[in-house]
């Protein structure tokens, strides 16, 4: 039994499109934007900014968000103003927030601070909530988008928009190294359920997106994860079709030690997701999960977890899952990042603006139609 | 072809029978058998403190109700016997039946979350400990029907005190009691998954209500055809708190409190890291918000409270031999496993690590040789000089197999140059060979400062053996398991090509070494860039002293008094972050209170693979005297 489809079909664009779309509508007179954006060391922070004309920019409510993690490189903090002066420019109503990704005792607080301080932003009168991932980490992204998508499905009066969109650029992405911390946990909001009686006899499928020297991170989320559920299946997702023909190749080579010995991942277990459509890694894992559905409904039922690690724009497609599903994510927030010299001044010319329509006038009034068998 | 070392954790082990068939009961007679002599291992609140795989997660295993039926299942089976003559010691079970009924929850996740409630302390406690409880009552009746024990064989023996309280647990009946449990941990669950969390006000009474079944049950009672053949009987819920370290500081000593409470009669473990620095830092953060702490009277450490160290405490010559047992019965248990050295009783590791020294070429000792003959003639030391001084070396090794040439003339050259410092000044024109201030000996040091000098300046075969691999693997068992697996990889392609199953000397070394420089390569925790500048500088220190000509000292640590590094944590926060951590992941292992020259010193020991990758002794004690600022220094980025 196929369940209807959330996003399906969806708004989307890429590249080109996507700029073009933007630029259209937020031409449009009659919108009044809010926009959640991070205003951080990388230099994607300010992409979205520019496809902004210049009067919706002035009327634009824009929340710049900065992650604070302990210890910063000079560098970085210094690329972060420089970025965030830019923005602060090109947005004349724009409110910096700091929000503090570590407690004092090294836990993550991020996620929970950013939902509470969207929390604390009034919606009236907006038409329309841009929220740009491009320089925020998943942690904080992702509670930010799920609160917004709740808001508007509680309160049908209030008649906004909730658009996502995204720098794309795996070249950036491949400069930037992040130091993880030593905790795996549910991303804030997204626990799905996890570590409840209920489920406790639930068939678990762990689904990593696998990623280049991100084996530290996995492994450590593998780790609690069986120290959890020491019954957990993994069936790894890799990007494919990808910009790099051979990635996949290399991805199961690097983690060969891990497919083969603690996961124990079978090659019928491998998922493959076209790395410029987070769409098709969305569809994929409804699809798996129906049909886990259907097999274990009578035997304690599934869980999927998912561990976007990807690029961003891939990552989406695991965020829309995990809302349309309450799937849990499992994440290693980062203590710090450590960038190559000279890489992330400018902007790669290979980028990609990727935007999601989320929720709002493209959807009609759908909300109660999530979940319904067809 | 499997090689069993490599899947580290045992928590990667998915049943519980293969679980089983590779614990080592050794850690378990160790750690445990002196408290439950003492009567105190499930009568008070007993807080077990260890590094990451220091085997915590897996005594924590053993002792949950799964496993445990696991192994009287098989009663008889010589797999188990061991362990569970273990169980039996440690008072698990008891004439062939189960005394406890054991969970372990991890804390890794949704716990710490209460801290950042806007409520009051005590609500966030409260929230904390009911979601504890109602999660632990779940997993002893999961346990317990996972072992085939009907929900309605099970029933709540209430403390005599609390019988009227039964109620506020859903009663006495497994099913009233599960449901109840249900309830409640959906209900705070609830409130933990929300994204804003609701105001106090409208948090649901299934939140806020009583719900204290700690308080409340004595035993919990069972009927089982398999298990005890019809008859009831009674088990000592055990709740085991594992990684009670990603608790909050404050919430972490909450819980400490109310598990130290005496009048409770379940059985409760708190396993935490062993992290010398946390008290400091959480008595900091205690400090700061003292508004609202509540205080907890009555309570004496000693008397409330069992502590277990299951690292790097107590005496250190008995804690390394006791893990050099552990060790080596853990690796016949994983050889035992191995698909191709197991059919064939390749199980003793020592038997697979050659102990033969592998002394330096021809050629190498030749240079040697003209090197120490340069010394001499360097040092004005007359041949009738150096003639005692090869007896002095010969003597030091009297009884012994001998010593080989090379270790010979770098001891040598070690005495020379002691003589010419204990005769500096002594030299006249009537006396061309005077005595030294101090009489000369040629003691184990000089021996381990020779082996040292040869690793250096040969590349002389230094790790090798069993011993040399328990002892570099910091009585960590995850970290022995680590570095065996590629020895043991090395073995088996030796069977392979029908080689003898021995290693020599110098493979084991190269192996050793690579697979250290491998791991501190792949480093990759919090600050781990800083905690390898610091223990990179002084692992330098280390070898520059351990190579000096007089081999005077054999360094493997850095030592600040001892004072100093107590008001670490309020003094230089940010160096006691990174020392945190490099102890946290087995960089750096702390030995407080260590005695030398009439003062108090605090040793940072480096772990077993810098030892390894920087070419370090493996003997503990030697150390360079510093200082907090120093380490400060050390990790500055561009130290003056």
């Amino acid at each position: 039994m196929t369940r209807v489809r959330r996003w399906e079909p969806c708004v989307y664009h890429r590249g080109t499109h996507a700029d073009a779309f933007m630029k259209d509508y937020l031409a449009q007179p009659d919108r009044s934007i809010l926009l959640i954006a991070g205003a951080g060391f990388d230099p994607r922070s300010t992409r979205v900014a520019d496809t902004f004309p210049e009067k919706a920019r002035k009327k634009t409510r824009a929340i710049l968000i900065r992650e604070e993690r302990p210890n910063p490189d000079d560098i970085l903090i210094k690329r972060a103003v420089k970025n965030r002066d830019a923005l602060v420019a090109a947005f004349p109503q724009s409110e910096e927030h700091e929000i503090q990704i570590f407690a004092s005792d090294n836990a993550v607080v991020g996620g929970r601070g950013s939902a509470r301080l969207m929390r604390s932003i009034p919606l009236d009168g907006v038409t329309d909530i841009f929220v740009d991932i491009s320089a925020l980490s998943i942690g904080v992204a992702f509670p930010i988008i799920k609160h917004f998508h709740e808001v508007l499905k509680q309160n049908p009066q209030i008649q906004a928009n909730l658009h996502v969109v995204s720098c794309d650029s795996p070249v950036i992405d491949g400069t930037i190294t992040s130091a993880p911390s030593d905790a795996a946990a549910p991303i804030h909001g997204f626990r799905g359920g996890w570590g409840l009686d209920e489920k406790s006899k639930a068939a678990i499928l762990w689904m990593p997106q696998l990623s280049r020297g991100k084996g530290v991170i996995l492994e450590r989320i593998f780790q609690m994860l069986r120290n959890v559920q020491p019954d957990t299946v993994v069936c790894p997702i890799l990007p494919f079709p990808s910009s790099r023909p051979r990635r996949p190749d290399e991805l199961i080579e690097e983690f060969a030690e891990e497919l083969e010995g603690a996961w124990s991942v079978d090659v019928r277990d491998l998922v493959y997701a076209d790395e410029k459509s987070p769409l098709d890694l969305y569809r994929t894992i409804l699809r798996i999960d129906d049909a886990r559905r259907r097999v274990f409904e009578s035997v304690g039922g599934s869980q999927i977890i998912l561990s976007p690690l990807g690029s961003k724009a891939l990552s989406l497609g695991a965020l829309m899952a995990s809302l349309e599903r309450d799937f849990t994510i499992l994440h290693v927030e980062s203590i710090g990042y450590i960038v190559s010299e000279g890489q992330t001044e400018s902007i790669d010319t290979t980028e990609e603006l990727v935007h999601i329509w989320l929720d709002g006038d493209a959807y009609g009034k759908t909300d109660a139609m999530e979940g319904t068998p067809k | 072809m499997e090689n069993p070392f490599h899947r580290r954790a045992t928590e990667q082990l998915r049943d519980d029978e293969a679980f089983l068939s590779i614990v080592s009961p050794q850690p378990l007679t160790y750690f445990l058998k002196r408290p439950a002599e003492q009567g105190t291992l499930y009568d008070r609140l007993v807080l077990f403190r260890g590094t990451p795989g220091s085997g915590k997660t897996t005594l924590a295993r053993l002792f949950e109700f799964s496993a445990l039926s696991a192994v009287l299942r098989s009663t008889g089976s010589k797999e188990y016997e061991s362990v569970a003559g273990a169980l039996e010691q440690c008072g698990a079970i008891r004439d062939g039946l189960p005394t406890v009924v054991g969970c372990r929850l991890p804390m890794e996740t949704d716990y710490r979350d209460f801290w950042e409630f806007p409520y009051s302390e005590a609500l966030r406690s409260g929230l904390l400990f009911t979601f504890i409880q109602a999660r632990a009552l779940l997993a002893w009746f999961r346990h317990l029907q996972a072992a085939g024990i009907a929900e309605s064989d099970i029933s709540i023996v209430p403390r005599s005190d609390s019988a009227s309280a039964l109620g506020t647990i859903g009663g006495d009946s497994g099913a009233a009691v599960v449901q109840k449990a249900r309830e409640v941990e959906r209900a705070v669950y609830d409130v933990v998954g929300a994204l804003v969390a609701p105001q106090e006000s409208d948090l649901p009474a299934a939140v806020t209500g009583t719900y204290r079944p700690f308080d409340v049950i004595e035993r919990i009672e069972i009927t089982s055809r398999t298990l005890t053949h019809g008859k009831r009987l009674q088990l000592t819920p055990l709740v085991i708190l594992d990684d009670a370290h990603w608790l909050h500081p404050s919430q972490f000593e909450a819980v400490r409190h109310w598990l130290a409470r005496r009048e409770l009669r379940i059985a409760r473990w708190v396993i935490t890291r062993f992290d010398i620095l946390q008290p400091g830092e959480a008595l900091a953060v205690v400090a700061e918000d003292r508004t609202e702490r509540p205080s907890y009277p009555g309570l004496s450490a000693t008397r409330d409270v069992e502590s277990v160290l299951l690292q790097s405490w107590g005496q250190r010559r008995v804690q390394r031999t006791a893990f050099r047992r552990m060790a080596r019965d853990m690796a016949e248990r994983y050889l035992q496993k191995h698909s191709l050295l197991g059919p064939r009783r390749l199980v003793d590791i020592g038997s697979l690590l050659s102990e033969e020294p592998a002394p330096i070429s021809e050629a190498k000792l030749n240079e040697l040789s003209k090197q120490v003959a340069a010394t001499q003639k360097r040092l004005k030391i007359t041949d009738s000089r150096r003639i005692e001084l090869e007896a002095i070396v010969e003597a030091s090794r009297k009884g012994d197999t001998g010593i080989s040439s090379d270790i010979r003339l770098a001891m040598l050259a070690i005495l020379m140059h002691r003589y010419s410092k204990r005769t500096k000044g002594q030299a006249s024109l009537f006396e061309d060979d005077p005595e030294p201030s101090r009489p000369l000996v040629a003691d184990p040091g000089v021996f381990e400062a020779a082996k040292l000098h040869l690793l250096h300046r040969y590349e002389r075969p230094y790790f090798f053996g069993a011993d040399d691999l328990c002892d570099a693997s910091s009585e960590n068992a995850e970290l022995f398991l680590r570095l065996s697996a590629i020895l043991v990889d090395t073995v088996a392609t030796q069977v392979i090509r029908s080689k003898p199953a021995i290693l020599d000397a110098s493979t084991q070394h190269r192996l050793l070494r690579e697979r250290a420089r491998r791991i501190i390569e792949h480093w990759n925790f919090p600050y781990f860039e800083k905690v390898r500048k610091l223990v990179t500088t002084i692992a330098t220190k280390c070898v520059e002293t351990s190579v000096q000509p007089n081999g005077w000292l054999t360094p493997n640590s850095y030592g600040v008094l001892q004072s100093e590094f107590d008001s670490l944590a309020t003094s230089n926060p940010e160096t006691a972050r990174v020392l945190q951590f490099a102890v946290a992941y087995n960089a750096i292992l702390v030995v407080p209170r260590y005695d030398c020259k009439g003062k108090e010193w605090c040793l940072l020991e480096m772990g077993g693979p810098l030892c390894l990758a920087h070419g370090l002794t493996l003997k503990r004690g030697g150390f360079l005297e510093g200082s907090a600022t120093e380490i400060a220094s050390m990790l500055e980025e561009n130290p003056q």
